[in-house]
């Protein structure tokens, strides 16, 4: 126990776009312009944070008139715990690897280096 | 609205149903969230994701795969076996038919007798079947 999970670099950009804004729900498409990631990649990511008690979803309670619901999402406490550790171990290879580039604008975050 | 976002419509309510009912607000929320990217290539693509989630989460290749060779392991078992001109041919071909549903029943009946051991089929459901693939 007590060991962290190995994200990949796909995963470690929806935490660290989720992170970005801990208290705030957003929107599968925000995250997806957030990270680069297309949807087939993002909600299968999200699933699994889900799963793991690292995510919570929610649908929008009062959707735009014409349109459906929206399915919402943010960090759980334990998701923030841990995307907040994830990304402060994927910085410095990430600011490395990309110099001057914002997390936001990357097609996500460089994986930690493995020895 | 267009007859063809209608159709979309359709087909995503649809596909929605594909998915056990665990996942089902997840395939509802991508459908949901491609009207909010802008049409044309863009929201096409969002919704070969949600084709892509929809196929992931369904495990529609394994169903399909296993369709694919249950069909062909009866046609194969029949075509061996299926008489041209005996002399009680009829009841020979009754067998084999019978041997066939049977065979096709048996993952049915021994679900309801042993319960679900798997939720690859609709209405299945339950996280804790699903292969856990991190990605």
């Amino acid at each position: 126990m007590g060991s962290r999970p190995q994200f990949s670099p796909q995963t470690l950009s929806v935490l660290a776009a989720l992170h970005e804004q801990p208290s705030a729900w957003q929107h599968g498409y925000a995250l997806a312009r957030q990270t680069g990631l297309k949807s087939g990649t993002l909600y299968p990511i999200l699933i699994r944070l889900a799963d793991r008690g690292l995510v919570e979803a929610c649908w929008q309670e009062e959707p735009v008139p014409g349109r459906p619901r929206r399915h919402l999402y943010r960090l759980t406490a334990d998701g923030l715990a841990t995307a907040t550790a994830a990304v402060a171990e994927a910085e410095p290879a990430r600011a490395k690897a990309r110099p001057g580039v914002s997390p936001r604008r990357g097609r996500g975050i460089a994986a930690p280096s493995v020895p | 609205m267009s007859w063809l976002s209608q159709a979309a419509a359709l087909a995503e309510r649809a596909t929605v149903g594909l998915v056990p009912a665990a996942r089902r607000d997840w395939a509802e929320a991508i459908w949901a969230e491609a009207r909010e990217v802008p049409p044309g290539w863009q929201r096409l693509a969002w919704r070969a994701g949600g084709v892509r989630l929809i196929v992931r989460e369904g495990q529609m290749v394994r169903r399909i795969g296993t369709l694919l060779l249950f069909t062909a392991a009866a046609g194969a078992a029949v075509w061996s076996a299926w008489p041209d001109s005996a002399s009680h041919a009829a009841m020979v071909r009754a067998d084999i038919i019978g041997a066939v549903l049977l065979l096709a029943a048996l993952p049915l009946l021994s679900r309801g007798c042993s319960g679900r051991l798997t939720t690859g089929w609709p209405g299945g459901s339950g996280p804790a079947a699903t292969p856990r693939t991190w990605p």
